[in-house]
């Protein structure tokens, strides 16, 4: 900004309206009577009558030349007098209005200047940021493909050399193999979790959808689950009504059912129990309507989560604890995935749970594709 | 930057009062309106916030003559209060000079330093960085007032402090006084005043003293 805005040099012509002027020497003829006139500092006469002769009064305003007057008649002293004090009082509020509104405009101006250069700053940093968030993505899912790939050779050859394929094999070898199979189709597994979220970020979720029941599938899925849970005493009671039926991607459902299953089983402590069902209900918490949706109910007598934690179970590499974490093993992303499908579905989910009191989630898909 | 006619042989000095809100920035100009003689002066303009106009500034022009060049010194007040912003810029914009009225008050320390960081800032973005800012502590009268000694010199610990009680028009003129001269040794410096206008610093003071219409005892600076 240069200097000088409020500088402007004082123009009567320009501050006062030449019908203000006019008007200002009507009223002081009218009260004094005689011819008068304004002129400018170079002698242009701005208001006023020809007959009131040559300018004889100069008026200064603030040190510099405002205007000069001329005057006739008897009173023409005291009319000189009183026009110029009534000129010197109306430019000074003149020159103050457009002072302000000057100021005003120039202030304006500059903040609109600074707000859409800021504006720019930001959207520049968003692009970035959304650059960042794309690369970081492809990265993710390149790395999880470049992973898994090596994985699938470990994976074959191993379960090769345990089924006796490259030879015999003796008890001892076949425990250790089958140690290293069990945490290679661990490894796989995570690799796959890390791969489905960076394809979650990337863009929307592609679902191959069929009619299936779901309780056949959380049937299958808990036999799965019985014997891993048996083995520390937890005992998993399914109450899956028959015929519940949804339109849905089998891979992705079986995943959030197995997610489910998997953290219950984790979160609760040896001899607890686990309980499954599968009924119609409600879509949400806060809808009444019973049967608008086929519910997959999880419970658990785990160690629950409080209120603060309970909107975060759901982010991504999220763990309610972070010593958790080594106690109880897993990534953090089966949650994620799950609500992702879950919503991807039409559906919900969400859970109901307590600090030392057991959670239990609950899963809901829209009916209509779904009761049969 | 001051504006100089050399045809017309005329200068005028832009100087602008910074602060913290109720510092006492309108106290001076107040209190300087009453002291230089009423020929050497304009009517006081005030602006104030009114509604939703984010106007808020005092402007005093004062002006003389020696040795047939005329000397014009536009005196602004700026809004105090954070929210003013824009407009503390416009009206900085193009100083030749600055009093930063600070308040003594010690609740007020923080304000000070806010302020004048604000005014820094704000001198550097206009690349006006270089020019004279002399330091008025305002309201010494207050009963808990922070001793001069510890008043904050805003990190030059040699920086000279004016203490003043402009409502009573005390120590008003003399922070006055100094600004106007250092910012004429500002300008000399930048171009040459003194030669093309053949009036020097002395003999510039001398007539902004005799028309200022008050003697410069500086009792009040420390």
């Amino acid at each position: 900004m240069s200097g000088g805005l409020l500088d402007a040099p004082i123009e009567l012509a320009r501050l006062v309206p030449p019908g203000e002027l006019e008007e200002l020497i009507a009223v002081t003829r009218r009260a004094l009577g005689g011819e008068l006139a304004i002129f400018d500092p170079k002698g242009t006469r701005l208001a006023g009558s020809e007959a009131a002769g040559s300018p004889r009064r100069r008026i200064d305003h603030d040190g510099e030349p405002l205007a000069q007057l001329a005057a006739s008649g008897p009173s023409a002293e005291a009319a000189l007098e009183l026009l110029a004090g009534t000129l010197g009082l109306l430019a000074h509020h003149a020159n103050a209005r457009e002072l302000a509104a000057t100021t005003h405009e120039e202030a304006m101006r500059l903040t609109f200047g600074e707000l859409t250069e800021h504006n720019e700053r930001l959207e520049r940093a968003v692009a970035r940021l959304e650059e960042l968030d794309r690369l970081k993505s492809n990265f993710l899912a390149t790395m999880s493909h470049e992973l898994r790939t090596p994985l699938t050779s470990v994976i074959g050859y191993t379960e090769m050399i345990v089924e006796g394929l490259a030879g015999p094999v003796s008890g001892e070898q076949k425990e250790y193999l089958t140690t290293i199979l069990g945490k290679a189709d661990q490894l796989l597994g995570l690799i796959t979790s890390v791969l489905d979220v960076a394809s979650l970020e990337s863009g929307p979720l592609a679902l191959d959808r069929a009619a299936l029941s779901l309780t056949e599938l959380v049937a299958t899925e808990v036999a799965l689950f019985t014997a891993q849970a048996g083995r520390r005493g937890i005992a998993i009671q399914l109450d899956a009504q028959p015929g519940c039926t949804v339109l849905g991607d089998r891979k992705k459902i079986r995943q959030i059912v197995s997610s489910l299953l998997s953290n219950a089983v984790k979160f609760t402590p040896d001899r607890g129990h686990v309980g499954v069902a599968v009924r119609p209900g409600p879509l949400s918490p806060h809808e009444m309507e019973a049967g608008s949706a086929v519910q997959l109910v999880v419970s658990d007598s785990g160690i629950g989560i409080s209120r603060e934690l309970v909107a975060k179970i759901f982010e991504p590499f999220f763990q309610v604890d972070s010593s958790s974490t080594r106690a109880f093993g897993g990534t953090g992303l089966g949650l994620t995935l799950a609500k992702a499908y879950v919503e991807a579905h039409g559906g919900r989910i969400w859970v109901d749970t307590a600090p030392g009191q057991g959670s239990t989630f609950v899963a809901t898909f829209p009916a209509g594709e779904g009761r049969s | 930057m001051a504006q100089v006619d050399f045809a017309e042989r005329q200068l005028t000095l832009k100087l602008v009062y910074y602060g913290p809100p109720l510092s006492g920035k309108t106290s001076n100009l107040r209190a300087l309106h009453a002291k230089v003689e009423s020929q050497n002066r304009g009517r006081l303009m005030t602006l104030d916030t009114r509604d939703d106009r984010t106007l808020f500034f005092d402007l005093l022009p004062i002006f003389f003559r020696t040795s047939n060049f005329s000397f014009r010194i536009k005196v602004y007040t700026v809004p105090g209060q954070p929210v003013h912003e824009a407009t503390r810029k416009v009206v900085l914009a193009g100083t030749d000079g600055v009093v930063f009225v600070a308040d003594s008050s010690p609740d007020q320390r923080q304000a000070n330093r806010a302020s004048w960081q604000n005014l820094t800032a704000n001198l550097t973005a206009f690349a006006l960085d270089k020019i004279p800012i002399v330091v008025q502590y305002n309201k010494r009268d207050l009963p808990d007032r922070v001793p001069i000694d510890e008043c904050d010199r805003f990190g030059d610990a040699t920086r000279r402090i004016h203490e003043a009680c402009a409502k009573d028009g005390d120590g008003v003129v003399p922070t006055f006084y100094e600004l106007v001269g250092a910012a004429w040794e500002h300008l000399d410096r930048e171009l040459q005043l003194a030669t093309r206008l053949g009036v020097d610093s002395q003999a510039f003071r001398r007539a902004l003293a005799e028309h200022v219409g008050v003697g410069i005892d500086g009792t009040m600076s420390k």
